[in-house]
């Protein structure tokens, strides 16, 4: 979990971050104007103190110092502080006056360590995920069936504008996966739901399908006992479409009826979207 | 002549991304990426070379394997008119080269490797026999299954991988593109085979040429030397180098195959191969040789100084300037291995391989002892010759 930022040279903290509750601003100034006298080369690098694990690098005399809890991966919290070293020398060419760079670059630290909302769109081929997707980010459904071939990661931020509170968080960012549902992509599903923290489970709401959708979600339960799953009982509009209580029933988590071909319920899936996602965000946010 | 070079990781949240990439132009779109990785990921999810197309674009890619992480896989977008098999052998070994280093370099660094890398990988032509034969001795395992395994008898390649694996306690990643350089240097032939009881073998691989490496005096360099071609200066310590380090130093009939693996590794590097090409023919400066290998200056300088503490080359001063010459060559001899008849005949009657099995790598065998030796290859011929061997171990021929 991402807990703070930190920008300071040897005048002090310029930009101070923070994710969480924890007064965590002191302690971590104090080691980082160690860190800046004390760091001789300009590498990335990660320590642990207590439960919080500090990924920092120099550039240009200024210490960017990155506090997150210990689970996280050093890799990945290493690419995001190297990241951000970019972005501070792409906008120190750009903004000659320090107050400019320094706001500029408060602006710009969420885009880069804040981890999107993952949304991963299972289930089996055909029941309707991809159109799903298109729905959501305001395109126009696909005329005929084509199989998804790789996972489609689409970025969310334009479809989810307004839709979230972001004021207390920053720029949520939301990438959904629209996942390959054909029988030779299934070994992978388990990889590709590694880090979400929403699983959209579309059924195209017959019976067959939706019993091998409760075993899908046995499946998730296994892999992922704490995700976030929510329901799409999709197709309501055929005739041989089961009614989204009795969906609910036999998967036992509330399913929510959808005809994805309809642009009408665009809304309908973002507002179930943006209370999914709000409940998620009170957890804490993600950095890697 | 690749277009790019990219070195993409996995993020569980944002799927592919790009790590590093040359020229820093070079353009591979997220859905492209989640594609290479996909396409990895189902064909098992192990570390392995692949080739495929996306749209009109041809890719070569290798991936480090499920299993690591983070998981990465180094992609090499070609021309359209490169044949992706060329980079089979040589993608594998930058990669995994590449992999292993990363966690200890600098991004600086990082980016100058992957850059090196690319300059190498422009280089690809077609490899030579010697380039194939030092994959193979480059890698222990691959040395230790001709050395060990398949002078001794025919093995299904599943099997062969479960012996080396089991007896050297190493893994072997891929075990096709482990056989590959075997197959492509004409060692090895891998069929199925149908065995007397109806049922296939599977992928049997029978050794049909044996090879060994080692290190010889440079053969032309001591001509220019005859010729009087060298700076008289250095002719004669050079001479008196040479012939200590083969009486002194190296013993061709030891066991060499530490030297024989750093040896092979270091000429996988295809700038290193062109500066033993052009330094087996000329003695000269860091620069001129340079030049003639068609390499920067400094990754000759620093490729020269590694060959310097492998006992490759000598620098010696002229007049304030250095001259580097060749001090010892490598060669490979490639022989018919013809200890396997005896060995084939012995295996079959101790029941360890099927008949059907030593029949066919009798065959094989035949045909290349015909090939080597000159016959003619009649189908008469041929199956006169395949007679007489079959007789000579005690096997009747069909």
């Amino acid at each position: 979990m991402l807990l703070i930022l930190l920008l300071m040279n040897e005048n002090g903290v310029k930009i101070a971050k923070n994710y969480t509750e924890h007064q965590l601003l002191f302690p971590l100034a104090k080691i980082g104007e160690a860190l800046l006298e004390l760091e001789t080369d300009n590498e990335t690098k990660s320590t642990t103190i207590a439960n919080i694990k500090i990924t920092y690098t120099k550039v240009d005399g200024h210490l960017i110092l990155l506090g997150a809890s210990r689970e996280e991966s050093d890799f990945h919290l290493q690419k995001r502080v190297d990241e951000l070293k970019e972005k501070f020398l792409e906008l120190k060419k750009k903004c000659t006056d320090p107050k400019e760079f320094y706001a500029a670059f408060r602006n710009a630290v969420d885009e880069v360590i804040v981890t999107p909302v993952k949304i991963s769109l299972v289930g089996y081929g055909g029941v309707g995920k991809t159109t799903i997707l298109k729905l959501i980010r305001g395109e126009t459904p696909p005329k005929e069936y084509k199989p998804t071939l790789a996972p489609e990661v689409a970025t969310l931020e334009s479809a989810m504008e307004g839709t979230v509170e972001t004021a207390s968080v920053g720029n949520v960012r939301v990438v959904v996966w629209d996942f390959a549902g054909q029988e030779q992509f299934r070994a992978l599903w388990n990889l590709w739901m590694r880090g979400s923290d929403i699983v959209i489970l579309v059924t195209d709401s017959t019976y067959e399908n939706v019993m091998k959708t409760k075993f899908l979600l046995d499946l998730i339960r296994e892999w992922a006992p704490h995700i976030k799953v929510i329901a799409f009982a999709n197709k309501q509009d055929l005739p041989e479409a089961m009614k989204p209580e009795e969906v609910s029933e036999i998967l036992g988590i509330k399913a929510h009826g959808t005809i994805a071909i309809d642009p009408s319920y665009r809304f309908i899936i973002l507002d179930i979207l943006k209370k999914t996602i709000e409940s998620v965000l009170r957890e804490g946010i993600k950095c890697a | 002549m690749p277009k790019a070079i990219v070195l993409l990781y996995w993020d569980p949240v944002e799927g592919a991304r790009i790590e590093y990439k040359y020229p820093i132009d070079a353009d591979l779109s997220r859905a492209e990426a989640m594609k290479i990785f996909t396409s990895h990921a189902i064909g098992g999810g192990t570390a392995g070379f692949m080739s495929m197309s996306i749209g009109d674009r041809r890719i070569v890619s290798y991936f480090s394997g499920i299993e690591v992480e983070p998981q990465r896989c180094l992609v090499v977008l070609l021309d359209e008119a490169e044949e992706p098999l060329e980079y089979a052998e040589i993608l594998p070994q930058s990669a995994e080269n590449l992999f292993s280093q990363l966690s200890i370099m600098g991004r600086d660094e990082a980016e100058e490797f992957i850059r090196k890398t690319f300059e190498e990988l422009k280089t690809t032509t077609p490899l030579t026999y010697e380039q194939m034969l030092f994959h193979i001795f480059a890698d222990p395992l691959r040395q230790y299954a001709l050395t060990k395994k398949l002078i001794e008898r025919p093995y299904t390649l599943k099997r062969l991988q479960e012996e080396v694996e089991f007896e050297t306690g190493r893994t072997i990643d891929n075990v096709n593109i482990f056989i590959r350089p075997f197959k492509r240097s004409g060692l090895v032939i891998v069929e199925d085979v149908r065995t007397q009881d109806g049922s296939i073998l599977k992928d049997v691989v029978f050794l049909i040429q044996d090879a060994i490496m080692y290190r010889v005096p440079p053969a032309r360099i001591l001509e220019l030397v005859e010729l009087g071609e060298l700076p008289s200066q250095i002719s004669k310590q050079y001479v008196e180098d040479v012939r200590n380090f083969f009486t002194r130093s190296y013993d061709p009939f030891a066991d060499n195959s530490e030297d024989n693996e750093s040896l092979a590794k270091f000429f996988l590097n295809r700038m290193a191969y062109q500066l033993l090409l052009v330094l087996r023919e000329n003695v000269g400066k860091v620069d001129e040789l340079a030049e003639k290998a068609h390499i920067d200056e400094n990754d000759a300088k620093d490729l020269l100084r590694r060959m310097e503490l492998l006992d490759v080359i000598s620098f010696y001063e002229v007049d304030g300037e250095e001259y580097v010459t060749l001090k010892s060559d490598v060669t490979f001899k490639v022989f018919f291995p013809e200890y396997l008849v005896d060995k084939l005949q012995r295996r079959v009657i101790e029941g360890e391989i099927p008949r059907d099995v030593a029949r066919r790598h009798l065959e094989l065998l035949g045909e290349m002892y015909m090939r080597l030796h000159g016959i003619r290859i009649t189908p008469t011929a041929s199956i006169r010759r395949i007679r007489e061997l079959f007789k000579e171990i005690g096997l009747e021929s069909e």
